[in-house]
């Protein structure tokens, strides 16, 4: 049987696991793509990898017919 | 509300409960408020990385510091998490462990279950809900390749997944020498194996120019625990001379994977970016070794005695 101070313990650990994982829920997106009202900000010069997409992407079009 | 967030929340949810069963009896009734610090503390310092990370367009551009509270727009860091849960171990420990008898060393052993967990679930997340975590271009679609718009690439994420599975495994049931050694060698092996994956994952994370930052922190993470096993044996220059080594073939790999040096024989060139990631498994490997040699290593005087 768990004594009065541990059960309270208990309970408001369990309050604030719960209010942590509804935080979670309601905001949590791992997105690193920013949305657009900031790529007015960017310079435009492409990151590394993207530079490789968008070369494939245009040797892709250049190859159609 | 987004199927990430959901998932993630439930993933914390049973994280906590998987702490509460692998914690002794007496001492479970301080396993909820010990899973809600790592959860808060990990979710803000994910955030705060991230933030600092990406200081360039928060700070320099938009020059908004309450920028930090648009998570919704994204942005988070699986090493602020890291950081945050071990931080709420260590507040968790000070508030009510200690009282309850458990150990602070004891306290990060049972964390490497649930943190496991939290991993491999997020990881296997960014896969099939965020298109993130793909890695290079394949040749053919397989099991472990995710199929995108220009065709098939190595799923890098699903790779972290099982690699973190098989590590947390491994350290749950592994008895260490000493309370804390499993979270130790835990973080070791998952520093040094990030730092790989971190390399070939393509999705342009969290960069500073052409630094892949989580990358550097997996390193400075598996650093800190080689230099902490090597202070133990008072062998503690050893620890950073092998990892500014280390470092430095990795950081020359990483310019050879970017074409800037060439294979020695010309029939190497169609192989060159396999024969780099393979020196690069093999570096990463004997830099985990010489670790673990460290670790087993008693100190001479101890074993004389």
């Amino acid at each position: 049987m768990m004594r009065t101070g541990q059960r309270m313990v208990a309970i408001l650990g369990t309050v604030l696991l719960l209010c942590a994982a509804a935080l979670i829920v309601l905001f949590a997106r791992q997105v690193d793509i920013l949305p657009e009202k900031y790529t007015e900000y960017y310079t435009g010069e492409p990151r590394e990898g993207e530079q490789d997409d968008q070369m494939n992407l245009l040797l892709q079009m250049l190859n159609q017919p | 509300m987004e199927k990430f967030g959901i998932l993630l929340g439930l993933t914390v949810l049973l994280c906590g409960g998987l702490l509460v069963i692998f914690t002794r009896r007496g001492a479970r009734y301080i396993t909820p408020l010990w899973a809600g610090l790592c959860a808060l503390l990990g979710f803000f310092f994910s955030r705060l990385v991230f933030w600092l990370v990406e200081y360039q367009v928060y700070l320099v551009q938009l020059k908004n510091v309450l920028s930090f509270f648009w998570i919704r727009d994204g942005g988070l860091s699986m090493t602020g998490a890291l950081l945050g849960v071990l931080l709420g171990t260590l507040v968790a420990y000070k508030l009510s462990g200690k009282r309850a008898g458990l150990q602070r060393g004891e306290m990060f052993d049972l964390l490497v279950a649930p943190l496991a967990l939290f991993i491999v679930v997020e990881r296997l997340l960014e896969w099939l809900l965020l298109d993130a975590g793909f890695g290079p271009e394949m040749k053919s679609a397989g099991l472990l390749t995710v199929t995108r718009e220009l065709g098939p690439y190595l799923n890098v994420a699903l790779l972290e997944a099982l690699t973190v599975l098989i590590i947390g495994a491994t350290f749950t049931f592994w008895k260490g020498r000493r309370k804390g050694d499993r979270m130790l060698l835990f973080l070791l092996f998952y520093g040094v194996s990030q730092t790989l994956f971190e390399s070939l994952r393509k999705d342009s994370h969290m960069m500073w120019d052409f630094v892949h930052t989580q990358q550097l922190f997996s390193l400075v993470l598996a650093a800190c625990v080689y230099a902490v096993t090597a202070k133990r044996q008072g062998k503690l220059p050893q620890a950073v001379v092998m990892s500014l080594l280390c470092a430095g073939i990795l950081t020359a790999l990483e310019f050879a994977l970017d074409g800037r040096i060439k294979v020695p024989f010309a029939f190497m060139t169609s192989y060159a970016k396999q024969i780099w990631y393979l020196l690069y498994v093999l570096v990463l490997a004997l830099y985990a070794g010489s670790a673990v040699h460290v670790y087993h290593n008693k100190k001479k005087a101890v074993r004389h005695a």
